[in-house]
């Protein structure tokens, strides 16, 4: 499902948070945000679930704007994975990945045969089926974030949007979940939108680059097009190189003043 | 490779034994209630009294029990112990979503000072004289004016933290029960009494109450039940629960709403009740989990269960005075929210 979005201007009372910002993403791509604090990271992604409705400008699904779509069928077309949030409540992995068929179910139907198997695969394939019965506060925080994208991927989602993935993760576990949202984004087709903090990881496994600042988009395009000294310096302002580490043939940016 | 259908089965069958133990323990408490007072009645007797009502089983249990017995049973404790079911039902329910919405163990209709609010109404409407059947609206309209005005105050930027919305619910709360005080000083001897708007009793039970009561608070507890895997989402968070499908800001208004119904509906029947609205939702949380699925249901029922068990006590403890019901529900319920106090901190909560 391709996704659109055309010219928004998003405002927070009367502070403009984003600015004429268009761009669009395609079926199999992954697209990493990123920007310094207060950039208008967070709020485009909100603006893409219709949390924030733009001022000015569209976001459109397949050429269907979402402010005439429903939430719920927003939610069956748009899976969102939330920052992780360390204090939770003890619903258990099953419990968790079934509220995914929310938007499936009237309100008198409980879980059918139907969602009870989507629930599963959608916990196989984030590879926590194995906790199913394990209660999510006793997870690790990369499990618990596997957890939190099996919910997204049971909602069946064309699009699939995640707002700082790794926060709160160990290098292993940060490594684990980016690798997993490469593949599923591949393998399920999906459109994959993140926001990254990391740049060096974002270097790594997205396909494009969206570079925002102070609302406006600096920079998009191939990694290699948006992570250029130049336009780290004009962003972020700080001096940096950046090199093809032969490791992992991916850019990494090195910070130097 | 079915063990998710295994797992889905398990909790039904574990929810499914939670509702009919509690049912058993509610028959078996109403039981025993309705034999405990000045005239102590056997368990069987009451059963058999009952039964006889029936109408087509009634022959079955022909009466073997002096009139005297009937009376007390059916005229006398079985409407104060019915309108016990209701009103703790309607409170427990009413704490457990209450708990659910603001995501805050503290929130109940007393805590929050909803019943405060709806005691006010009702007094103002028996001191003006208003209609018997005006005092369920006039609670509930100044229930909604006290629920509004905390949610406002508590209110700043889009969030409403816990701190302030406790000491909201309790000045806001406070002040309408200093009105209810001043409202039944200035009446004196034309209504209830002013332990009774603020501690609560049943002792002005009568059946015409349980009649005008009982559609309400079923209606409103049936739509609290609908809205429970909303909650389950918002529990979790406004925005998951948005992307999840959610209309938070219609479903956080009808919920209110409704809790708020059944709450003044109590209270202008029964007084201000504490504690049974927080309590219960977090012993029924303990053992059946956070899934609001089961906790409203269950909650209900041990609700009723607490209810009837600490107004038994009330009619019997000081034999022939009665004490507030409030006072009993305060002495169980005041170190157990001390006890939450303590442990929040440390732990997650629920």
């Amino acid at each position: 499902m391709k996704i659109r979005v055309l010219g928004i201007d998003c405002y927070y009372g009367s502070i403009r948070a984003l600015e004429s910002v268009s761009f669009e993403v395609k079926e199999g791509e992954f697209l990493g945000v990123i920007g310094p604090n207060g950039a208008g990271k967070t709020t485009l992604l909100k603006c893409l679930t219709k949390i924030l409705k733009p001022k000015v400008g569209a976001v459109l699904l397949n050429g269907k704007d979402i402010s005439d779509m429903s939430r719920e069928e927003i939610a069956k077309n748009i899976g969102v994975v939330p920052q992780n949030s360390p204090e939770t409540f003890p619903f258990t992995v099953l419990d968790i990945v079934l509220m995914g068929r929310i938007p499936y179910l009237g309100r008198f139907a409980r879980e059918s045969k139907n969602d009870l198997r989507v629930a599963e695969a959608a916990m196989k394939s984030t590879n926590v089926y194995h906790l199913a019965d394990r209660t999510i506060n006793e997870l690790s925080g990369g499990e618990r974030q596997r957890v939190l994208i099996a919910r997204a991927l049971a909602q069946e989602p064309k699009v699939l949007l995640l707002d700082e993935p790794t926060l709160h993760l160990d290098i292993k576990q940060q490594l684990e979940i980016l690798k997993l949202i490469k593949r599923l984004t591949r393998q399920k087709k999906l459109t994959t939108i993140a926001v990254f903090h990391d740049l060096n990881l974002a270097a790594r496994f997205c396909d494009k680059l969206l570079l925002l600042n102070a609302g406006k988009i600096h920079a998009i395009g191939s990694v290699e097009d948006v992570l250029t000294p130049k336009n780290i310096k004009a962003v972020y302002g700080v001096k940096a190189q950046i090199i093809r580490n032969p490791l992992t043939n991916s850019l990494n940016v090195v910070v130097i003043s | 490779m079915k063990s998710v259908d295994k797992l889905y089965e398990r909790k039904l069958f574990k929810w499914t034994l939670t509702l009919i133990v509690l049912t058993i323990g509610l028959v078996l408490t109403t039981l025993l209630a309705l034999g405990i007072g000045p005239l102590a009645i056997s368990s069987e007797t009451v059963a058999k009294i009952l039964l006889n009502r029936i109408s087509p089983i009634g022959p079955l249990f022909p009466q073997s029990w002096p009139t005297v017995y009937e009376k007390v049973v059916i005229d006398v404790r079985l409407p104060r112990i019915v309108l016990g079911i209701l009103v703790g039902s309607a409170l427990a329910v009413a704490g457990c979503v209450m708990q659910g919405l603001f995501k805050n163990p503290m929130a109940s209709p007393y805590t929050l000072g909803v019943s405060s609010g709806a005691a006010f109404g009702a007094a103002l409407a028996l001191v003006l004289g208003m209609s018997f059947y005006s005092l369920p609206l006039t609670a509930f309209l100044f229930a909604l004016l006290e629920v509004f005005l905390v949610y406002s105050i508590a209110r700043t930027g889009g969030t409403i933290p816990i701190e302030t919305l406790l000491l909201s619910g309790i000045a806001v709360g406070s002040f309408f029960a200093a009105l209810v005080s001043l409202l039944v000083y200035i009446a004196g001897e034309r209504i209830y009494g002013i332990v009774f708007w603020l501690m609560g009793g049943l002792w002005a039970s009568s059946w015409e109450k349980v009649i005008m009561l009982f559609p309400l608070v079923t209606i409103g507890i049936v739509v609290l039940f609908l809205f429970a895997r909303d909650l389950n989402a918002m529990v979790l968070g406004e925005e998951p629960a948005l992307h999840l499908g959610i209309e938070v800001e219609t479903v956080k208004k009808i919920i209110l709403f409704f809790a708020t119904l059944i709450t003044a509906a109590s209270v202008c029947f029964v007084g201000t009740i504490g504690f049974v609205g927080l309590i219960v939702p977090h012993m029924m949380r303990i053992v059946v989990g956070p899934d609001h699925r089961i906790l409203l249901p269950s909650s209900a029922l041990l609700g009723a269960i607490f209810l009837v068990c600490t107004d038994t006590l009330a009619r019997n403890v000081a034999q022939p005075a009665e004490i507030p019901i409030g006072i009993i529900t305060a002495l169980f319920g005041v170190p157990f929210f001390i006890y939450l106090l303590k442990t929040r901190k440390s732990k997650r909560w629920w």
